[in-house]
């Protein structure tokens, strides 16, 4: 099952649901709010764990707004410790919005997605373009949540 | 910068004021295709008077082998710990030959920090010299944003390879297995190309994506 835009992904009774490569693309496409907020993450990330609260904070701030928050996670499909364990993190914290994982190698999904490494915040448009990669790549440009919340309120601004 | 590592920051706001990118630039002209401060050719940073696990202090001046290995690395991070050993073995296979390896710490948390890193690299039996990188200063000269990332210079100590281990990236899973992301390791990356280095040839590639946890510069 695909969650529907507005809905909550489930698979079963887990937050997460499982897509691949090809089905991501239409799932970012299929959202169209006046901002799209994704959170790239996955459970060996620590900083991704470490910051995820503000993330789910964040989506409650915006909750008035046509602001859509989802996740993609990373963990290793063959991992299942992991993957469970990322599914009981997000039902514990609250993470009450569409949340993905990705059952892809993880090689692939880094190259394919074109990441160095995770944590890592896309940001689209209301035409659904991607208009922020926020990364940590750059010793001297590595970014926070203040950088988040910048540039959702740059683009709620355009949508004004 | 190379077309592939732009379209990483295209979309990116720009904080700095022109003058400030403009020098930036200039001191940073080039970078490599999965780095943003470094390229192969650019020559090592310079670092001293770092604290080690065995209770000295080190420079880049200390290291008078043949062939240099900076490795960034960060106890806590799971691909660290995956890969722990194939870097120890790393070490041992140049065993009485001209090459010297230096990991480096880079994170502020506390499971990074220099107790941290005596009790881990005792833990694991790290065979090299491992520094604390607490300025981050040769973190960020590096362009080190991934831990584990292996930095390879020459006798003139300019980089010739930066990137994986090998070809399959191991990670610690919350159950304390050892999990290949591409099975068993078939392309040696890292000692490939300090075989090359010693050989006076150039290593390829000369540059793979590092896989791993991201770095955080305070």
């Amino acid at each position: 099952m695909l969650a529907a835009p507005g809905g909550f992904a489930r698979s079963g009774d887990q937050p997460m649901e499982v897509v691949g490569l090809e089905q991501w693309t239409g799932i970012v496409a299929s959202y169209r709010p006046d901002v799209l907020v994704v959170d790239v993450w996955a459970s060996w990330c620590v900083s991704c764990i470490e910051r995820f609260p503000e993330m789910v904070a964040m989506a409650e701030r915006y909750a008035d707004h046509d602001v859509r928050f989802i996740t993609l996670n990373l963990d290793d499909p063959r991992d299942q410790v992991g993957i469970d364990w990322s599914n009981e993190f997000l039902q514990r914290i609250g993470a009450d919005f569409p949340n993905y994982h990705l059952r892809e190698n993880l090689t692939e999904s880094f190259e394919r997605l074109d990441l160095l490494a995770i944590p890592v915040v896309l940001i689209y448009d209301g035409q659904g373009e991607e208009r922020y990669r926020l990364t940590n790549d750059d010793p001297n440009d590595q970014f926070d949540e203040a950088d988040i919340e910048s540039a959702v309120e740059t683009l709620l601004a355009e949508r004004a | 910068m190379k077309d592939r590592f732009r379209s990483l920051f295209v979309n990116r706001p720009t904080p700095l004021p022109a003058w400030v990118l403009g020098l930036v630039m200039t001191t940073a002209a080039v970078a490599g295709e999965y780095n943003a401060v470094l390229d192969i050719g650019d020559p090592m940073p310079s670092f001293s008077d770092l604290p080690a696990t065995d209770g000295q202090r080190y420079g880049s001046e200390d290291f008078e082998a043949d062939v240099v290995v900076l490795v960034s690395l960060a106890n806590h991070c799971p691909w660290v710990r995956g890969m722990d050993a194939g870097l120890v073995d790393l070490v041992d296979s140049f065993d009485g030959q001209s090459v010297e390896v230096v990991g480096f710490s880079v994170n502020h948390r506390e499971d990074d920090r220099l107790p941290a890193m005596k009790a881990h690299a005792g833990q694991v039996g790290y065979n090299f010299t491992y520094v604390y990188d607490e300025s981050q200063a040769l973190g960020r000269a590096l362009g080190a944003t991934r831990t584990p990332e292996y930095f390879v210079f020459d006798d003139d100590r300019r980089l010739s390879y930066m990137g994986l281990l090998h070809d399959s990236p191991a990670r610690e899973t919350r159950s304390g297995e050892v999990m290949f992301t591409n099975g068993d390791p078939t392309v040696f990356y890292a000692h490939d190309a300090i075989t090359a280095t010693l050989a006076g040839t150039a290593p390829d590639p000369a540059e793979t994506r590092a896989q791993g946890c991201s770095v955080k510069y305070e």
